[in-house]
């Protein structure tokens, strides 16, 4: 049958079995546009302006501004009220501090300054009163945050579980490849990773590194390639013996060779199921990590240091950023999985 | 007064054969604390939490009176307040008879009682330089004797056992101390509960960990205790006789209260259980939930919980819908500062040269503190402006000390000096070395909320900044061995008295209190001279130039003073929020 037409490869029949397969081709598509969002978020082509402060604190959705709790945000400009008038309830100076210049070593520079400091003053900027999915405590938009926090989101679940796949892959193949001293020298490592629960590993790694994405993409690089160094080391022990390993040794092909050249793409396709197992998985291990406050740093925004705002402000009545951040979260999530679904089952080559 | 006493040793004595014990260990109070506690030994804490067990379990010989304000000291475990001499510098104290430590193994079965001896070797393990104390500098230089014997020690055990003229027992009852100057704070100083009498027995016998085998006089006991997540105390049944019959102040609430609790016998509560929890969030459920009797609350929860208004948001009244349920609601006005330091010792934002100054000056202007008051505090603080807060003797209301919001001017004024801005937009150093500093924070949900803010502020200045996340109490640690770059604190008044402020920034008890390592010969001088004066005009004149002094230099960027809203659930009977004493358990009651 296949070497009927040399180009029926398993990826060409995966292909075909997944274009039938109507919710995996929408998940397909589903995946395909957050993946876009992603990259244009990571290129600063989306939500760049993320942290502008554009509406009053905690203006509401829009649509649903009927929606918001009843009390008043205070702001600013209030306590700034508020102070004056004590201020002048209590004689304190109204301007400046109770120093006079001569006690004040800085009063002549700062008098200097003050003539230098137009080219810093910011023109004040009208803040909306509602925004289309709302605005957080310091007003900034909501939409825009999320969108970047999908960057983010994205961007850490896809880059640790190539990371992850990569790792596990390599080890996984010599493991299995050479066998011996040197599996057993890695089985042992991936024993002691395996032995330490994932959460705590993770929450491990990341309390002695610093803040940041790419902390957060090796650690999860760091935790998740055991499932994949099982898997691989499996396959190449497996394949290892089969004869068309054995003809390849016969022309003389080099271990390496054998190994990346003509064993991986055989098992290629359980690699792109992993990856799509591992990428929700990665992106839900961000959102905790972040929501703990090992995550990313003030300055990044992703799903879960959003979410992590999200306890101080229900008890405030403030919903419309949890609801948002779950929103996208659960779409992506649900199309990732039911993408890896229909993956497996399109690329199982004893289903015909 | 004779006859008084009679009747306090007769009751001693019933006490003793086990039929004083009130307590009702059915009775169960649950509290939180939002943070963790380090441990127990009066001598090695200097937190608010270990000091809130710490202050239940040990008796210093001075209290507070529940009820009055201003705040008054009553004696404690002694007959009388101590008699002064007329120099100021001779404290004799005459202890109650027949108050009894708790059991431990360290006594041999035996009851122990509570002697003078006791008192004078808890004070002296202040001055112990292998306890390293965080409160030595209370203690350091102002006893008679005391400094030749700490010397002689070096890095060694203080010899207890050495006479010392400055700390020394009269008799079996009697403690005698002697002062080398007037110091007009000794009384409140020794209220602390830093000064609880321990065993010397039990801190032998326990040298290893003292801090987690506290064994005292004081009403309770410690039962249980997992560090970080919970303590349980039980009430001590070796308790002295103890009636509530305090007389009412001029506050509204005391009637009630005397009405609730005149004449019973302290403490009612038999077990009070406390928890860490950091979060705000689930404190404020746990209070709806009625699993916690006590709390504050938590900041995000104000809005709801409160009606506050606008125009004068430190004016604020519980939200009826609690008050209907019969939520009890306090309000006061804490006796705190809060403040970020900068550690002067460090080659960025410390030392004293102009440039260094500049930057300080600069992120202080830029810190947006009016719009973290709405934001995080919903209104519920006020700015500070004197290193001395309302309410405490020495406060000055007409000094305006903090840098006023301009960042504007901050960015002009880094210009001025220097801080150019480099290729990528931000600032380098004047020697031209990068700029970045780390600020130390806690990673809980409000502290991300704080550092949104500081983000800002630095952002604003095009000066990059990094966040050194830590526990409080690894953070504390850091920062008493000069590790961490900027940090931001809060300093409760431990005696409403100034000195407990102004100390914060005197050279000596930089690596203590000090954090900010600050060391400023004039500001040291004054310091000095206002020691030996009294609360007073005079005085107020030496604290109104060291604020200039701090204003000037800017070791510390000032934050805000908070009102606190405490809640109780209805069934609490008796409490009333002291300014001083962190816990009232042993006051109150539950009927539930």
């Amino acid at each position: 049958m296949a070497n009927e037409k040399g180009s029926r490869s398993l990826w060409a029949l995966g292909w075909k079995r997944l274009r039938k397969d109507h919710i995996g081709f929408v998940s397909l598509w589903m995946v395909a546009a957050f993946v876009l969002l992603a990259l244009a978020g990571a290129l600063g082509l989306v939500a760049s302006g993320w942290r502008n402060e554009v509406a009053k604190p905690y203006a509401p959705p829009t649509l649903l501004k009927s929606l918001g709790p009843k009390h008043v945000q205070l702001t600013a400009e209030n306590i700034d009220a508020a102070n004056k008038a004590s201020e002048q309830a209590n004689g304190q100076p109204s301007t400046g501090t109770s120093l006079t210049a001569d006690e004040d070593p800085l009063a002549g520079d700062l008098a200097e300054a003050s003539k230098n400091e137009g080219q810093y003053q910011e023109a004040a900027t009208q803040k909306a009163e509602t925004l289309p999915m709302g605005a957080d405590l310091r007003g900034r938009d909501v939409l825009q945050k999320v969108l970047k926090g999908t960057s983010t989101s994205m961007l850490v679940g896809l880059m640790g579980s190539l990371a992850a796949i990569v790792l596990g892959t390599i080890m996984g193949g010599f493991g299995g490849y050479f066998g011996q001293k040197i599996d057993d020298l890695l089985m042992w490592f991936y024993s002691v990773f395996t032995s330490v629960p994932d959460m705590l590993l993770l929450l491990a790694f990341s309390a002695v590194l610093r803040r940041g994405i790419s902390t957060v993409i090796l650690v999860m690089a760091l935790t998740s390639w055991t499932g994949t160094f099982r898997l691989m080391r499996a396959e190449f022990l497996k394949h290892k013996s089969r004869e068309y390993v054995k003809a390849a040794d016969a022309i003389g092909a080099s271990h390496l060779r054998r190994m990346f050249v003509h064993i991986l793409p055989n098992v290629s396709y359980l690699l792109l199921v992993q990856f799509s197992i591992l990428t929700v998985a990665l992106i839900k291990y961000e959102v905790i990590l972040s929501f703990l406050g090992f995550g990313v740093s003030v300055t990044q925004i992703s799903w879960g240091s959003m979410l992590a705002e999200a306890p101080a402000e229900l008890i405030q009545g403030y919903w419309w950023q949890m609801a948002c951040v779950t929103l996208f979260m659960s779409i992506l999530v649900t199309a990732f999985s039911m993408l890896t679904d229909s993956l497996r089952d399109a690329l199982d080559p004893k289903v015909k | 007064m004779r006859k008084g006493q009679f009747a306090l040793a007769a009751l001693t004595a019933i006490l003793i054969s086990g039929n004083g014990f009130a307590a009702d260990m059915n009775k169960v109070l649950h509290v939180a604390f939002n943070a963790p506690e380090t441990g127990f030994d009066p001598a090695k804490i200097s937190d608010q939490y270990s000091s809130s067990i710490v202050e239940n379990i040990f008796d210093p010989l001075i209290t507070y009176d529940y009820l009055a304000r201003p705040v008054k000291l009553i004696p404690n475990t002694t007959e009388a307040m101590p008699t002064i001499s007329k120099d100021g510098k001779v404290y004799t104290f005459h202890l109650k008879h027949g108050i009894y430590f708790a059991d431990d193994p360290a006594f041999g079965g035996k009851k122990r009682e509570l002697v003078a001896e006791d008192y004078a070797y808890s004070i002296k393990r202040l001055l112990d330089p292998t306890i390293n104390s965080p409160y030595s500098f209370l203690v350091n230089g102002r006893f008679v004797g005391g400094d030749e014997l700490v010397a002689k020690a070096g890095k060694n055990t203080l010899d207890y056992n050495a006479p010392l003229e400055g700390i020394k027992t009269l008799d079996k009852y009697t403690l005698q101390l002697t002062l080398k100057e007037t110091n007009f704070n000794m009384t409140y100083i020794l209220s602390m509960p830093v000064f609880g009498a321990v065993a010397r027995e039990v801190i032998e016998a326990n040298a290893a960990n003292t801090m987690a085998h506290p064994v005292g006089t004081g009403p309770y006991l410690l039962k249980e205790w997992k560090p970080g997540t919970k303590m349980v105390l039980e009430a001590n049944p070796n308790y002295r006789k103890d009636v509530f019959n305090f007389a009412p102040s001029k506050d509204a609430i005391d009637a009630g209260i005397i009405k609730a609790m005149k004449g019973k016998t302290l403490p009612c509560i038999g077990r009070v259980e406390v928890s860490i929890i950091e979060e705000e969030q689930p404190t404020w459920l746990a209070f709806l939930e009625k699993q916690l009797d006590i709390s504050g609350i938590p900041q995000p929860a104000l809005q709801e919980a409160l009606v506050i208004d606008p125009k004068d948001p430190t004016k604020a009244t519980l939200n009826p819908k609690y008050a209907k349920m019969g939520i009890q609601h306090q309000r006061y006005k804490l006796q705190e500062v809060t403040y970020t330091y900068f550690n002067m010792d460090d080659s960025v934002v410390g030392g004293d040269s102009k440039e260094k100054l500049a930057l300080r000056r600069a992120i202080a202007m830029a810190f947006p503190r009016s719009e973290t008051i709405a934001a995080i505090r919903r209104g519920q603080a006020v700015p500070v402006n004197y290193m001395i807060p309302e309410g405490v003797g020495g406060h000055n209301p007409n000094f305006k000390g903090a840098a006023e919001y301009d960042p504007a001017k901050a960015n002009a004024l880094l210009d001025k000096f220097g801080y150019k801005k480099g290729a990528d937009g931000w600032r380098v150093q004047p020697n031209g070395k990068p700029l970045s500093i780390e600020y130390a924070t806690g990673s809980a949900a409000i502290d991300k909320q704080w550092n949104e803010y500081w983000q800002k502020a630095f952002d604003s200045l095009k000066i990059h900044v990094t966040w050194k996340v830590g526990k409080w109490n690894e953070l504390d640690k850091e920062a008493r061995q000069s590790k961490l770059q900027m940090w931001g604190l809060a300093w409760g008044a431990d005696y409403p008295d100034g000195d407990n402020f102004m100390m914060l920034l005197y050279g000596k008890n930089a690596g203590d209190v000090n954090y900010a390592n600050f060391k400023n010969a004039e500001y040291d001088k004054l310091f000095e001279s206002s020691l030996k004066l009294p609360d007073g005009p005079e005085r107020n004149k030496l604290y109104d130039q060291m604020n200039k002094i701090v204003v000037a230099q800017q070791p510390w960027i000032f934050g805000d003073t908070r009102v606190r809203n405490t809640l109780a659930q209805p069934y609490v009977k008796g409490f009333k929020i002291h300014p001083i004493v962190n816990t009232t358990w042993r006051y109150i009651d539950l009927q539930k």
